[in-house]
This record gives structure tokens, C-alpha cells and sequence, in this order.
């Protein structure tokens, strides 16, 4: 053990307040350390490893990125790619199979964000039941499908009716090529989808009529007063006269002068 | 620094790093294949590595070599060398020293002291006093202070003496 080793490790044993006697100790069992641990393997030992080394390429990767951050880099990635292919797998998949559940998941989404993808969703209950009857599927499901069709139905307010005549006819055509246990069912959907256009058109032809009425009073209300007293009725005590349409036959004001008034 | 950097420094430190894996894992094959993993891993991110290298540095590559053992193979005795084995390093062990070291009583005294110790006092006593490292480095190796260094050793030594003294063999 060097000298130098030695008086430092004895200073610092003291700052430990170790006694005389353990100092004395101490020394005795690191002497025979010291003994014990002269290992040292052969020269020709270790320049037959390095021999052998020198066969290994060095890596000369100056772009080398720790594992510990590319693993889970990487995974995060895939992880990603993966979640988008079954995110863009799922929407082709139809009640019963695997990848269902994940597309009713994001329809509830999108829908959150955008109320108006309802008419859409719509239109894909739709076109499942439409696939179900022409695939001949278990009719429980099919059965499911018109139920929830129904409630998004039922749910819906405002609709596109462009989509919903696509929906109708969606509904039309597996009323079609439906077995006849499910046609009953199917029909009922398609009168429920009818009842829901109408509404909306009433809906929307009613508020046409207010909007006509509304605007209409407005627009000849200037003209009466431009007119002053110009009115059928007046008889002309207003004194201001200016009917415009002077001479008219049904003005039974006798003040109904250009203008002159009295 | 060149490939004549890397062999002065194989040659300077692979007997201390055989020395910390062999007191740690007491069996000399092991220890030397797990040098030969140290060394071709530094060998083979040399450019990486030299810039910074140091004897701590050193010692931190084996010390996590060694957790990796204990943690994965507590009952049987495997070991990783991954790297070895991918570049094709054939393990090749200094034979005379072997039959030194197994033949060696006081070695086996010695290590029986050193293995009844607790974890982290064996592991101050192998770095300090087998290895001969400063406080200092010891504290950066096992992430310690100086000062924590400091009292583990003294009661290393507390206990070794204490062992010693029962075996009544030295």
C-alpha cells in the first residue's frame, strides 16, 4: 500500500475518532489486504486480448443516440402508427366485429367536437344495416343496429337533407334484400326517418313564414309615412294631403290633393 | 489519443477492474470475462468516450455491470456479455493466476471477511482499500459524499476486525 494512501487514510480514520489501539488494528488488517490482493494476470495475457480486439470495428457513429431514449422513442412512434391504422381501420368495421367498439368510440368524439358529423353518423348506422341484410348477419345484430339508428334519430335535431335522403335510401334498399322477419323493424325506421323530414320541413317552412311576415310589415312602413296621410283610409284631416296615388278610386279622403293640403 | 492510448490505458487499468469484479463475484472466470466486457464496450465507443474518460468512469461501467448480475441472476450464476459475444471476442483466462488465486489462503480468508459485510460497507472496502482509490472517487463512484465515504469505512474496518477476530486466523 503506497505511503501517501496510507497517511491519508490514517488521517481521516482519526477524523473518525478512531483510538490508538483501533489504528493499530486497522494497519494490521490492511497490510494483509495489501498481501492478499497482489493480483496482476500476465502481460502476454493481456496483449492476446488486445490483439483480439483490435479485430473489432470501432463505432464511428457521430449521430449515436442513447438507447435509453431511442427505445422508447421508437415505441412511442409505433405506438402511434399503430393507433392511427386501427383508428382508420375501425371505421370500416361493422357491429359484432373486433374493431366495432373503437369506431362508436370515435364517433362519440368527433361528434363532441363537430355536432354536425351526427347527420353523418346517421348515415353509418345506416349503411351497417343496409351491409347486415346483405350479408344475411345474425339478426340480433342487425335488430341492434336499426334500435340505435332509431335512438341517433330520436337524438337528432336540425338535419342535412341531403344526407338524411341518402340515409332513407340506405334503409330503403336493406328493406329490400332484408329477410321477412326483419322487414317489420326496417320499416318502422324508414316511417320514423320519413316523420323526421317532414318536421323538418314544416319546421323550416314555418319559419320561412314568420321571417316573410316579419320582414314584409317592414317594408311598407316607410313608404306610408313618405306618403303622409297617403293611406286608403285617410280622409284627409291630417291636412298634409300627398297621397301619391291621387285619384285613386278607393281614396275617399277629400284632401286627397298633390299636396296642397287644405 | 490513438489505439496505442487505449492499450496503455487497457494495460494500466484491467487488472484493478479483474481485481473489483473478482472480489465482488469471487470467481476468476467470471471476473475476467466480465473485464473483457468492460474494455470492448469502452473499445468499441472509444471515440465517444475518451474525450471524458476517467478511473471513476471506469469503475461506474463494472459497478453497473455487477448490479445487472446481482439483480438478474440471483441464484444462478450467468453473466451478460453481450458485446463480447457480438464482436466475437473469445473468453481467454490467465490460468497461472487462477491457480494462485484459488490455491491462496489468505485470499479465501480475506474474502470471507469481506463477503459477511452489508452491501454498501463491502463495496467502500473493495473500492478503498483493495482497489486503492481516494475518498473522493470512491464518493463519485457509489454517489456519495466524501464525507459518507468516510464513515462507512471506519465501520468497514470496525467490522472487519470484528470477523477477524472470531475466525482468530489472523
Amino acid at each position: 500500500m503506497k505511503k501517501d494512501f496510507e497517511e491519508q487514510l490514517v488521517e481521516e480514520l482519526k477524523s473518525q475518532n478512531a483510538s490508538r489501539e483501533e489504528l493499530e488494528d486497522f494497519s494490521d488488517i490492511l497490510l494483509r489486504v495489501s498481501k492478499a490482493c497482489d493480483i496482476e494476470r500476465s502481460y502476454a495475457h493481456k496483449m492476446s486480448f488486445l490483439e483480439n480486439l483490435r479485430k473489432t470495428p470501432k463505432e464511428d457513429n457521430n449521430f449515436f443516440v442513447p438507447l435509453r431514449i431511442l427505445a422508447p422513442a421508437l415505441s412511442l412512434v409505433v405506438l402511434l402508427f399503430a393507433g392511427v391504422a386501427t383508428f382508420a381501420s375501425a371505421q370500416k368495421s361493422l357491429p359484432g366485429q373486433p374493431l366495432y367498439g373503437v369506431k362508436r368510440l370515435s364517433e362519440n368524439i368527433i361528434s363532441a367536437v363537430n355536432p354536425s358529423f351526427k347527420d353523418e353518423i346517421l348515415k353509418r348506422r345506416s349503411e351497417e344495416i343496409r351491409t347486415l341484410t346483405e350479408q344475411r348477419k345474425n339478426s340480433g345484430l342487425l335488430k341492434k343496429t336499426i334500435s340505435d339508428y332509431k335512438d341517433e334519430l330520436g337524438e337528432k335535431g336540425k338535419i342535412d337533407s341531403i344526407k338524411i335522403q341518402e340515409t332513407k335510401k340506405n334503409l330503403e334498399d336493406a328493406k329490400d334484400k332484408s329477410g321477412e322477419e326483419d322487414k317489420e323493424e326496417i320499416q318502422k325506421a324508414i316511417t320514423q326517418t320519413e316523420d323526421k323530414i317532414l318536421k323538418e320541413e314544416n319546421k323550416e317552412g314555418k319559419n320561412k313564414k314568420e321571417n316573410v311576415e316579419k320582414h314584409g310589415e317592414t317594408q311598407i312602413a316607410p313608404e306610408l309615412k313618405e306618403g303622409d296621410g297617403g293611406n286608403n283610409n285617410n280622409d284627409g284631416k291630417d291636412g298634409h294631403g300627398g297621397n301619391r296615388e291621387e285619384g285613386k278610386e278607393d281614396n275617399k279622403g277629400k284632401g286627397s290633393s298633390s299636396g296642397d293640403g287644405n | 489519443m490513438q489505439d496505442a492510448d487505449f492499450d496503455e490505458l487497457y494495460l494500466q487499468f484491467s487488472d484493478k477492474i479483474y481485481k473489483y469484479f473478482y472480489w465482488q463475484v469471487k470467481d476468476p472466470y467470471i471476473a475476467e470475462d466480465f473485464t473483457g466486457e468492460v474494455f470492448t464496450r469502452l473499445w468499441k465507443n472509444w471515440k465517444r468516450f475518451k474525450p471524458d474518460f476517467s478511473q471513476a468512469f471506469l469503475y461506474k461501467v463494472a459497478r453497473n455491470m455487477l448490479i445487472d448480475y446481482f439483480r438478474k441472476n440471483k441464484n444462478r450464476k450467468e453473466i451478460s456479455l453481450e458485446t463480447s459475444i457480438e464482436e466475437g471476442i473469445e473468453p481467454y483466462y490467465d490460468e497461472d493466476l487462477i491457480e494462485k488465486i484459488q490455491n491462496d489462503n489468505d485470499i479465501s480468508d480475506l474474502h470471507r471477511a469481506i463477503n459477511s459485510l452489508p452491501e454498501n460497507l463491502r463495496e467502500v472496502v473493495i473500492l478503498r482499500f483493495i482497489e486503492e482509490l481516494s475518498a473522493r472517487e470512491v464518493g463519485e463512484i457509489l454517489n456519495i459524499t466524501e464525507v459518507n465515504v468516510r464513515v462507512l469505512q471506519y465501520r468497514g474496518l470496525q467490522k472487519l476486525k470484528e470477523f477477524l477476530k472470531n475466525e482468530k486466523r489472523f
